[in-house]
């Protein structure tokens, strides 16, 4: 937009699958904050996080050149990787709790423990600002058990006992408004 | 089957990651197909959704994961990136001249053994610090966060609090409200028990053979008012029905009169509604006269004793 045509991401990108190392810094000093945040959010532990966060730039150094630009801004796409890698690790970790717990072995506090309490959990640490705290708290409920916590729909609609519909309906409209604010320049940004 | 609006809805909760089921199914089908328009609602909702994470409060990651991450990518160096798929598959068919190289690197390598061993110390001892380091950010970050929710949860009770007083003020307010409701339904109880009682007084006294019917006719100033009076002679009162005497001034009342030869004796003040009615219970009147004739008339408010103003309805027994 306003930037320099080398601060420009998508430039920086294009240099990064050129193995430029130096546009690769700038990348990740330019983004790392608002991944590892997401991370945070998504995996709880700050540990956690910190490998997500390095995952996550590797795989830019990577596979920066299947970057498309017709595919979306190179935030949507670095919060997608961020994000599929996040629910994979939730997902076994969900997994691997259910097993616990089904075999009686509740006692052992760990990352099992931070996920189950996740959404409580985080809205502690991790304050909720800009567009996302102007949505009606049933919309931005749907909205983060799906996007921070992973939970499908159905999954959704069990949690909170509504119909599926309903749950739908308000993610929609959640959308929705969010889509309004993005026309709106300070929306989200802090 | 499904309308087109209805894949784009799917589309959007497709993108947040939490279509599942046939859903899942059917829209990944939809798409597989080839649907620009839901391409495109997918790509649009991923952009909106870059709000939520934007929407968190932003917490800066230990500047040693930067510093992790650079050493990974200079160790990857060696082996380049794989989204140059073709470029890297004519690299590798260079064969013999590559395995030279990852020869020669290897030789290095072991070379560069000692050195690095003694490096690997050093990093060790700064990874334990950065670790340290790390530990202490976040125990400070938990106490923050204590903080943070303890006075949240302060603020939130005096919240209640506030609204609790509210509340109680409002519902005292009800309370004094309906106390006044309850004394006026009481007030009327009792005006209607009153009434009901003057009422069955009347019917009492009219439900008697002696009982005689005068009819009062409208005189010149309003000839089309009428009355009725039902006249018991032996208990000496009776029961007044007027209609279509004309409202009286507010200095003014209607008098009835009873006659006995020429001579009036007052027998009731009253008052007419929109419609010129009037229902009037006459007192006892005394019994050394005999009434032969009844007459209203307009009186000053409060009465008179002997008729001054003009005569509105008369008759006789």
């Amino acid at each position: 937009m306003d930037s320099e045509p080398s601060d420009n991401p998508i430039h920086l990108l294009r240099c990064v699958a050129n193995g430029d190392r130096e546009a690769f810094g700038r990348f990740y000093d330019r983004y790392a904050a608002l991944v590892f945040t997401f991370a945070l959010r998504l995996l709880q532990l700050p540990a956690d996080a910190e490998d997500l966060l390095q995952d996550v730039f590797l795989q830019v150094w990577r596979q920066a050149g299947s970057y498309s630009q017709e595919r979306g801004s190179p935030e949507a796409w670095l919060l997608m990787m961020t994000r599929s890698r996040a629910i994979d690790k939730l997902r076994s970790l969900r997994r691997r709790e259910q097993r616990a717990a089904s075999s009686e072995e509740a006692g052992v506090v760990g990352e099992g423990g931070a996920v189950e309490s996740g959404a409580a959990a985080s809205e502690a640490r991790l304050t909720v600002h800009g567009a996302l705290a102007r949505l009606p708290e049933a919309q931005r409920t749907v909205l983060e058990l799906a996007y921070f916590d992973g939970l499908s729909q159905s999954e959704i609609a069990t949690r909170l006992g509504e119909p599926l519909g309903t749950v739908k309906t308000r993610m929609r409209a959640g959308l929705e408004r969010l889509r309004g604010f993005l026309g709106d320049k300070n929306a989200g940004v802090s | 089957m499904i309308n087109h609006e209805e894949w784009l809805e799917q589309a959007e909760i497709y993108a947040l990651g939490a279509l599942d089921g046939e859903d899942l199914a059917q829209f990944e089908a939809h798409l597989a197909a080839g649907c620009p328009r839901c391409e495109h609602r997918l790509r649009e909702t991923r952009e909106t959704l870059t709000l939520l994470p934007r929407s968190l409060e932003p917490v800066v990651p230990p500047a040693a994961v930067k510093a992790r991450v650079l050493e990974q990518i200079t160790a990857d160096t060696a082996s380049p990136p794989l989204e140059l798929p073709r470029r890297r598959r004519r690299w590798w068919g260079m064969g013999a001249g590559a395995l030279v190289a990852a020869g020669l690197l290897i030789a290095l390598g072991f070379d560069a053994y000692r050195t690095r061993r003694e490096l690997q110390r050093v990093d060790g001892v700064i990874a334990a610090l950065h670790a340290e380091l790390a530990q202490r950010e976040e125990a400070l970050q938990a106490l923050r966060a204590d903080l943070g929710q303890a006075q949240q949860a302060l603020q939130q009770a005096e919240e209640r609090i506030t609204s609790l007083r509210i509340d109680l003020a409002r519902r005292e307010e009800r309370l004094q409200a309906e106390r006044l409701e309850l004394q006026r339904v009481e007030g009327v109880m009792a005006e209607l028990q009153a009434e009901l009682a003057e009422r069955d007084e009347a019917l009492r006294l009219l439900a008697t053979p002696q009982v005689r019917l005068v009819r009062l006719a409208g005189l010149a100033p309003s000839p089309g008012a009428t009355g009725q009076l039902l006249w018991n002679p032996a208990a000496r009162t009776g029961l007044l029905l007027t209609a279509g005497l004309p409202a009286m001034p507010r200095d003014k009342i209607y008098e009835l009169w009873a006659i006995a030869g020429n001579e009036p004796v007052p027998a009731g003040l009253f008052t007419v509604d929109e419609a010129g009615h009037a229902l009037l219970r006459l007192p006892t009147l005394p019994k050394t006269k005999r009434f032969t004739r009844f007459a209203v008339t307009l009186e000053p408010a409060g009465g008179v004793p002997k008729p001054t103003g003009p005569m509105l309805l008369l008759g006789s027994l």
